[in-house]
């Protein structure tokens, strides 16, 4: 699933940009009916069934959007989701513009750079694209999406890199699923939501929810990955397999026939124990409509809104494992 | 010109380990000039010119770059380093390198779980780790990277009259210098690319004792301060204005007689410079100018905004400005 994740991990889609909806409509199988829905996330349906359920990954990727352009031609920006603004001084973006223009984010001087000075604060920030004031101003508009640049790549042991993974990960499990049932006899109606503007506050998610008014939903983001200076009891181990969330929130025999489910096929997993809500879409989906049982499934990630995000490519096959496992049994609950 | 830039800056160099830049230069200048490699790595190469020279002029420009020397590795199989001359924190953290052949990641808490306070904090370069995908520590271990360098994974591009990449300091001066070995020069030349400048200006330091020079002329980057933030008298200089021409940093205080010789023969040629209006920094004329019985010395450099971080900024009017500068100043201080 590398490839399908460093595809979709290269396309734009900060709230309100539309590059990885696109890509996700050409990477669907034919059998599924894709479309893009009114706040720019997609939504496609496969098989039939009295039971129709939803499975959600959010779509968007955190960034910045242009608030103003200097008369020397820097740029100010505000955040659009919660990008991390550590990663950001010195660092390369890209300003999409009339067309890509990269911009370099401005650093203090190392001769006025005071010891233990903090990280600037969002409206402390200017890009730098290099370019006159002019062309600056013909090519960029305020309300231009600014994102990270970054390639995605290999590190060790089947580890990967890069921008975006939230939610692209859940996106390329979601696509993949619907490949490997795209000849099946599903014994249910399938809506695989690609939600826009998850970073927002689940906008997406909360009109799929409603437009849909699903059986029930399973919804798959990432959470906390180990990694020194985190506290353990906060964070999956990567490659120990997906993590079934456990939350008030979610519908408890979702969950357990998700953890019957994984221990059946011998797939490796992991429980997160939330004590209220999931700060996942599963939060809106829940109460979408007349209301709607949800389970959350969350693929360990590092370094979260990062441009160097990390994952094991291994706890993403055993996600997609166990949604075709459930789906082929139709969403069968425990009691 | 900017091409040879671009090749040189996509060689890793950090101080100590400048063998891929020395045999890149010393590849594309051996059929122009006698060179030799000195004991501690310098290149020094000696271009014959039409006349014998009144004095000895020696070019100098550093082949060493600021970059990560990897010192132990953690339980967890994650890399500690120190830094190779000097970064500022605040352009590590969430950033990727390239540790020898693979990628590595430094890490970053994730944002949603620090307040503002601690989420503005930047951690000391010791407080922070990179991430290689090793399993633990014996596996790290036995990839045998300590002692191995690791610079910024940074790309290379061109925005209008601009220049953005790693390492411009200082290969922006070993390209001018490698263009002035490949033409025809009146007096005889000497010409140093020194290794470990950002240690300290160590290289500098023997190649001068070597080449035993009357005069010197350092060839450098320097910070621009032209950004958003700085009040004018703290801007250093300017990109686009010219070469910055140093009279005093923190190393050196430098021929007056040098200096103003250089601003009248630009002016006759009708080439901009502009005075390094600060008193900070320093360069390798520290290590020449008290060389044995003393170096007429004077510090020619790329205005060069973001310097020490992934990404520099430079102007390509200035680097050709300096182009035509150099052979000038070379033959007056020669003659």
């Amino acid at each position: 699933m590398k490839e399908l994740l460093f595809a979709l991990s290269r396309a734009d889609g900060v709230a309100g940009q539309r590059g990885a909806a696109k890509v996700i409509l050409g990477l669907l199988p034919a059998c599924a009916r894709g479309e893009i829905d009114p706040l720019g996330g997609v939504r496609a349906v496969m098989g039939e069934g009295e039971t129709t359920i939803l499975l959600a990954a959010h779509l968007d990727q955190v960034g910045l959007t242009v608030t103003h352009i200097t008369k020397e031609g820097f740029l100010q920006a505000a955040k659009t989701g919660s990008p991390d603004v550590r990663a950001l001084p010195g660092n390369l973006l890209t300003v999409h513009g009339k067309r890509a223009v990269p911009a370099v984010v401005c650093a203090t001087p190392p001769h006025l750079s005071k010891k233990d000075e903090p990280f600037p604060s969002f409206d402390q920030l200017y890009l730098d694209t290099g370019l006159p004031a002019e062309e600056v101003k013909q090519l960029i508009f305020p309300g231009d999406r600014v994102t990270y640049d970054m390639d995605p790549a290999e590190l060790e042991n089947g580890l990967c890199t890069g921008r975006s993974f939230d939610d692209r990960a859940g996106c390329a499990v979601l696509l993949e699923t619907a490949k490997r049932l795209a000849n099946e006899k599903l014994p249910c109606r399938v809506v695989f939501a690609f939600t826009a503007m998850e970073e927002l506050g689940c906008q997406g998610a909360k009109i799929a929810g409603f437009a849909e008014q699903p059986d029930q939903a399973l919804a798959v983001d990432v959470s906390f990955g180990d990694y020194e200076g985190v506290p353990a009891h906060q964070c999956g181990k990567l490659g120990e397999g997906p993590m079934i969330g456990v939350a008030p929130v979610l519908d408890r025999g979702i969950t357990q026939r998700l953890i019957a489910l994984a221990k059946r096929e011998k797939l490796p997993y992991q429980l997160e124990g939330m004590g209220g809500k999931t700060s996942t879409d599963a939060d809106a989906i829940t109460v979408a409509g007349r209301g709607v049982p949800s389970g959350l499934v969350s693929i360990p990630l590092r370094n979260m809104h990062s441009p160097v995000e990390v994952l094991d490519e291994k706890d993403l096959e055993s996600c997609c494992r166990l949604f075709c496992a459930y789906l082929l049994e139709g969403g069968r609950r425990c009691d | 010109m900017i091409d040879r830039i671009e090749a040189l800056c996509a060689l890793p160099g950090v101080s100590g380990r400048e063998d891929a830049v020395r045999a890149f230069i010393e590849q594309e200048i051996a059929s122009h000039c006698e060179v030799k490699t000195d004991p501690l790595g310098n290149l020094i190469a000696f271009k014959k010119g039409a006349a014998r020279p009144r004095r000895r002029v020696l070019l100098d420009a550093h082949m060493d770059e600021v970059g990560l020397f990897i010192t132990g590795v953690t339980d967890s199989g994650l890399l500690r380093f120190a830094t190779a001359g000097g970064i500022d924190p605040k352009v590590l953290h969430g950033r990727r390198v390239k540790v020898g052949n693979r990628y590595g990641v430094i890490g970053v808490k994730p944002v949603h779980l620090m307040d503002e306070e601690e989420r503005r904090k930047p951690s000391s370069a010791a407080g922070l780790l990179i991430d290689i995908g090793a399993k633990d520590k014996e596996e790290a271990l036995n990839w045998n990277l300590i002692g191995e360098t690791a610079v910024f994974d940074s790309r290379f591009l061109r925005l209008g009259d601009k220049i953005t990449g790693k390492a411009l300091d200082d290969r922006i001066g070993c390209a001018l210098l490698m263009e002035m070995i490949g033409k025809e020069q009146p007096y005889d030349l000497w010409f140093s690319f020194s290794v470990q400048e950002e240690l300290g200006t160590r290289g500098a330091k023997t190649a001068a004792f070597s080449v035993d020079p009357d005069c010197a002329v350092v060839v450098e980057t320097t910070t621009a301060a032209d950004i958003p933030g700085v009040e004018e008298g703290k801007r250093v200089c300017l990109l686009g204005n010219g070469p910055a021409v140093s009279f005093l940093d923190g190393g050196t205080c430098y021929d007056r007689e040098l200096y103003s010789l250089c601003f009248a023969e630009a002016e006759k040629a009708g080439i901009p410079v502009q005075p390094k209006a600060a008193a900070t920094g320093g360069n390798n004329a520290q290590a020449i100018h008290v060389n044995k019985g003393g170096v007429r010395t004077l510090a020619l450099s790329i205005p060069c905004r973001y310097l020490h971080g992934p990404y520099g900024m430079a102007d390509v009017r200035d680097i050709a400005a300096l182009s035509s500068l150099l052979p000038v100043m070379a033959a007056r201080m020669a003659e």
